[in-house]
């Protein structure tokens, strides 16, 4: 876990909503790692600035947003700091996007094969022979269990929703990327295609050694998928961690916990879901204090006036939580947390 | 109903150029309504009068018989606007009906109704209104509307239609249908609010869409008319030689710009309504 | 496609029947039938037999006046379609068929020199606002090209006439060619033709390109904001390539709809167009018949006009699927996406009164 080279390292990003009337910062000083064997998962409820990272980290923020500050780093080279023309040669090259819309991600009135070669083509120092990129890209399509030759002279309405995600994906890697970001990988799909999508997923990461990072909000994609886990809420980071951390260590987060209880089965069969009381803060009402005070459990008066730092190895593990860091740094880790002192206490 | 007004208001404040149009269609109200009261156009010609240049007694000057052309231009407003209100009107409630019952029937009686609208909407439409006014040839106010809402139904016949289908899939039709509410019901409270913010705007296009045709009906004097409105005005001004001598510019200028400045005066509003809208059009798509 | 292409002709023919039964239909069964009044006429000149009558009218209607009704509805099917459209009434000894033969190819050229005009011009003003649409300039030209949509048709040809023509003699206002060149296929001529379209063509323009242009941007705009042109930035494209294929690709498909309805709308345009500038054209002969009682070419420009019209529609649906390729695919959704193609562009078309009046 960890281990190999540092493909993608974002330092202190924060990503601002520029509106007429005012600034929403909708990631706020956002630092992790991903190294080249992780399948990095980045999670949190909607609107907690995940997608908005991940279209980040290729400067494809989606109007009104602006990149605020921050340092994104591919193997070392800093992408804020490229000229616009190396960034669209990075894009797909290096980082490539399968976004939450992949079901409308393709042109719909051009073939995919034509788009395929649109892409040859702004990349020639990739294939340049396009021949050969179409080739691969037939390799890819059955590597996604998809019949090869035959999607290419398809347009993008001629797919079926499973389809669309599979050749997404594919399409995604033609250029050999270090880094594949999908965003909500599985969320639009059946049950039989979210299944296909993952087995998928760990296949082309096994074969082609591609750096798999995902954005999602379902715990059971991540149980199944990621090696790391970053928890995102309201824009902040609120926990990184390796896998194990994250289902079978009682140092998690307790919004991670939250989210634990309320899928059903994951990990406790029998056990009733229950639903995280309260809402996501508006990125306009921002409480003081730690952002998920008004819905935790273990929220105590240091919670709702002082802001929690991310305290730990921000690579690997770190957590930002008053109760959480006093126990660690207690240095009696395995101790439970009882709500005793929570001002929130069930 | 004071949600939507205020919405309206708050476009309108932030947008100068919906403001003005919906100024400039207040205007033209009021004047509908008053003109016939305040201004008179005398009967007797008054050649020693004619072709005057702007004055206080005659803001715009005098026409070939020494008539005010201000006072002829207020008094020719209420035609128009009668005419091209009661088309719009007309034209909403065929296309709306006829939107609706289509989408509710569904199969073939739709598929009819649909191939019926589709000949409308490829005839030429102005063509159409002509000919049916110079063979029909009637001068009362009702018949002239009818002929100029002849075509102008059918497109929004057919849009009414495909939102009717949208909202019949619609979860919350389904659910309606679910707890058997009455059709009545529907159509009242679920159909109607929804698409009716589309039939607003197009009832103000259809209003300059009708009056443009009205005013070129009278202009080429295919409808026969009765009194002063804009296009007889440019009908004389013309016949008159009014292009070809600088003395009675004003004469064809000024009901020219009264068009034009109406015109725009709509497409500016329904621009703002179509902002204060449009939220409710997307959910809808 | 065979399906497709099928159905489209069908549905074409169905609307040209219909608008030729409609016509014969509203001329009989009009009050004041005018097939009647001219008998009438004819009865009260006196100095004619019945049969002479009859034989008269048959002439400028090609109907038996007494027949029954279905009989000549058929005589009358039988001879627009082998374009016998009767004989005028006012312009004495010219068939309805041969004032249209000489007079379509000017509306033709005109419709077709204007519709060129507006749609490129109307295009890249749509495209310039879009791209810039957060500019001072986008508001400039949004103010300008909505005040242009307002202008009728007649207006802007007056104003041309007076201003242009008349107090300036920029440009000549009346005819399609100088009386003074020799017609046929030489420079004289061909200028004098150019000359002469002019006027109209601006006119027709400046009534056009502002719907259009607001149609673009629209349309533009909505595709700027698609889920696959954030993705195609993703894949690292250059601009043009997006620009190209992506963006512009997709939002000229409502405006190719539009194109088609908007040539009735151009028709009706030129019908004040043509006759303040006596400009020998269909719409200018519909005016003058409608003027004169003139029932036979009335109709007759009536049919030819609205054949004309569907036929075009009928190309563009014909030409459509070669850049939508969602239409026309074999299987049933060929039949949904049409139709949903139409209701979209009803909905543009009623949204844009430039285009649409």
């Amino acid at each position: 876990m960890g281990s190999g080279d540092a493909v993608l390292e974002v330092r202190n990003l924060s990503v601002d909503f520029a509106l007429p009337t005012t600034r929403l910062r909708a990631v706020d000083n956002v630092s992790f790692t991903v190294y080249a064997d992780d399948v990095y998962a980045l999670v949190g409820e909607s609107g907690c600035g995940k997608s908005t990272l991940a279209a980040a980290l290729l400067d494809l923020v989606p109007e009104p947003g602006v990149i605020a500050s921050g340092d994104v780093l591919l193997r070392g080279t800093n992408v804020r700091s490229m000229t616009a023309d190396q960034v669209r040669r990075a894009r797909m090259a290096q980082i490539a996007m399968v976004f939450q819309a992949a079901m409308s991600s393709f042109n719909p009135v051009v073939t995919i094969g034509s788009q395929v070669e649109h892409v040859l083509e702004a990349h020639p120092e990739v294939w340049p022979d396009r021949r050969e990129g179409l080739e691969y890209f037939d390799h890819l399509l059955e590597m996604v269990r998809l019949p090869g030759s035959r999607m290419r002279g398809r347009f993008e309405s001629q797919l079926s929703g499973g389809m669309k995600q599979r050749v997404a994906i594919a399409f995604a890697c033609v250029l050999k990327p270090s880094i594949l970001v999908l965003d909500e990988p599985t969320t639009a799909l059946d049950v039989v295609n979210q299944r296909l999508v993952i087995d998928v997923l760990k296949d082309l990461r096994e074969k082609l050694g591609v750096t798999v990072v995902f954005v999602t909000h379902d715990l059971s994609v991540v149980a199944e998928l990621a090696t790391m886990v970053a928890v995102m809420y309201a824009g902040r980071m609120v926990q990184i961690a390796p896998i194990d951390t994250i289902f079978y260590d009682r140092r998690r987060h307790p919004y991670v916990q939250a989210l634990l209880s309320s899928i059903p089965n994951v990990l406790q069969p029998g056990r009733a879901a229950r639903s995280i009381p309260g809402q996501v803060p508006r990125l306009d009402q921002l409480p003081p204090g730690c952002r998920f005070a008004p819905r935790c459990p273990l929220a105590e008066q240091v919670c709702l006036r002082d802001d929690p730092e991310l305290i730990g190895d921000s690579h690997h593990n770190a957590v930002a939580c008053h109760p959480l860091n006093r126990h660690n740094s207690a240095a009696d880790g395995g101790q439970e947390l009882v709500p005793g002192r929570a001002v929130n206490g069930a | 109903m004071t949600g939507l007004g205020r919405d309206l208001l708050r476009i309108l404040r932030g947008d100068a150029l919906a403001m003005a149009g919906a100024i400039i269609i207040a205007v033209y109200c009021v004047v509908a309504v008053i003109g016939p009261y305040v201004a008179k156009v005398g009967l007797v010609s008054d050649p020693g009068r004619a072709y005057e240049g702007p004055s206080w007694r005659f803001p715009l000057g005098t026409d070939a018989f020494g008539h005010s052309i201000l006072s002829e231009l207020v008094v020719g407003t209420r035609p128009i606007m009668e005419i091209g209100v009661t088309a719009a009107i007309m034209t909403v409630f065929v296309g709306v009906t006829v939107g609706l019952a289509s989408g509710y029937v569904s199969g073939l009686a739709d598929a009819v109704i649909m191939r019926v609208v589709d000949v409308f909407l490829t005839i030429p439409g102005l063509p159409l209104v002509l000919v049916i006014a110079a063979l029909i040839h009637s001068s009362s106010p009702l018949v002239l509307a009818a002929i100029l809402s002849i075509q102008s139904w059918a497109g929004l016949a057919r849009a009414v239609r495909s939102m009717a289908l949208s909202l019949r899939s619609s979860d919350f039709i389904e659910a309606a249908r679910g707890q058997s509410v009455p059709l009545r019901h529907m159509i009242g409270r679920q159909l109607l609010p929804n698409v009716g913010p589309y039939v607003a705007i197009h009832f103000l296009l259809a209003v300059t869409g009708a009056i443009y045709a009205e005013v070129g009906l009278f202009l080429l004097g295919i409808a026969p008319v009765s009194g002063t409105n804009w296009g007889t005005m440019i009908n004389i001004a013309n016949s008159q030689g009014a292009l070809y001598s600088a003395r009675s510019a004003m004469y064809l200028l000024s009901p020219m710009a009264s068009i034009v400045l109406l015109q725009f005066g709509f497409v500016m509003f329904s621009r703002a309504m179509d902002e204060l809208f449009n939220p409710r059009m997307r959910v809808l798509a | 496609m065979l399906s497709y292409i099928l159905r489209r002709s069908l549905i074409s023919f169905f609307v040209i029947f219909v608008v030729i039964s409609g016509s014969f239909f509203l001329v009989r069964m009009m009050p004041g039938n005018p097939m009647q009044v001219l008998y009438q006429q004819l009865v009260q000149q006196g100095g004619l037999t019945p049969q002479e009558i009859d034989a008269e009218i048959k002439v400028y209607y090609g109907l038996q006046p007494h027949g029954p009704l279905l009989s000549q509805y058929f005589q009358y099917l039988a001879d627009v379609a082998q374009g016998n459209f009767g004989r005028s009434i006012a312009v004495s000894s010219a068939t309805v068929a041969h004032i249209i033969k000489q007079a379509l190819p000017w509306t033709v050229f005109l419709s077709a020199a204007s519709l060129l005009v507006t749609f490129v011009l109307g295009i890249l003003i749509g495209t310039i606002m879009a791209a810039f649409r957060k500019g001072a300039m986008a508001k400039v030209l949004t103010l300008v090209t909505s005040f242009f949509s307002a202008v009728p048709a007649y207006v802007s040809a007056l104003i041309l006439i007076w201003q242009v023509a008349a107090i300036h003699h920029f440009f000549p206002a009346q005819g399609a060619y100088s009386p003074s060149v020799p017609v046929g296929f030489n420079l004289a001529f061909i200028g004098s033709v150019l000359d002469h379209a002019v006027l109209p063509v601006t006119a027709a323009v400046i009534t056009g390109f502002g719907g259009w242009a607001l149609m673009m941007k629209g349309s533009t705009t909505s595709t700027m904001g698609a889920d696959y042109i954030r993705a195609s930035k993703s894949w690292g494209l250059t601009q043009r390539r997006i620009t190209q294929t992506y963006i512009g690709r997709n939002s000229m498909l409502p405006i190719v709809t539009n194109l088609a309805l908007a040539l009735g709308g151009l028709f009706g345009g030129a019908l004040f167009i043509e006759t303040f500038f006596t400009y020998p054209g269909v719409a200018y002969y519909m005016v003058q018949a409608i003027d004169n009682r003139d029932y036979p070419v009335m109709m007759g420009c009536f049919i030819v006009v609205t054949t004309a019209t569907v036929l075009a529609n009928f190309l563009v649906d014909l030409f459509y699927p070669l850049i939508d390729p969602r239409i026309a695919r074999p299987g049933g959704a060929a039949r949904g996406a049409a139709e949903r193609r139409k209701s979209e562009a009803a909905e543009q078309a009623t949204a844009q009164p430039g285009v649409a009046a």
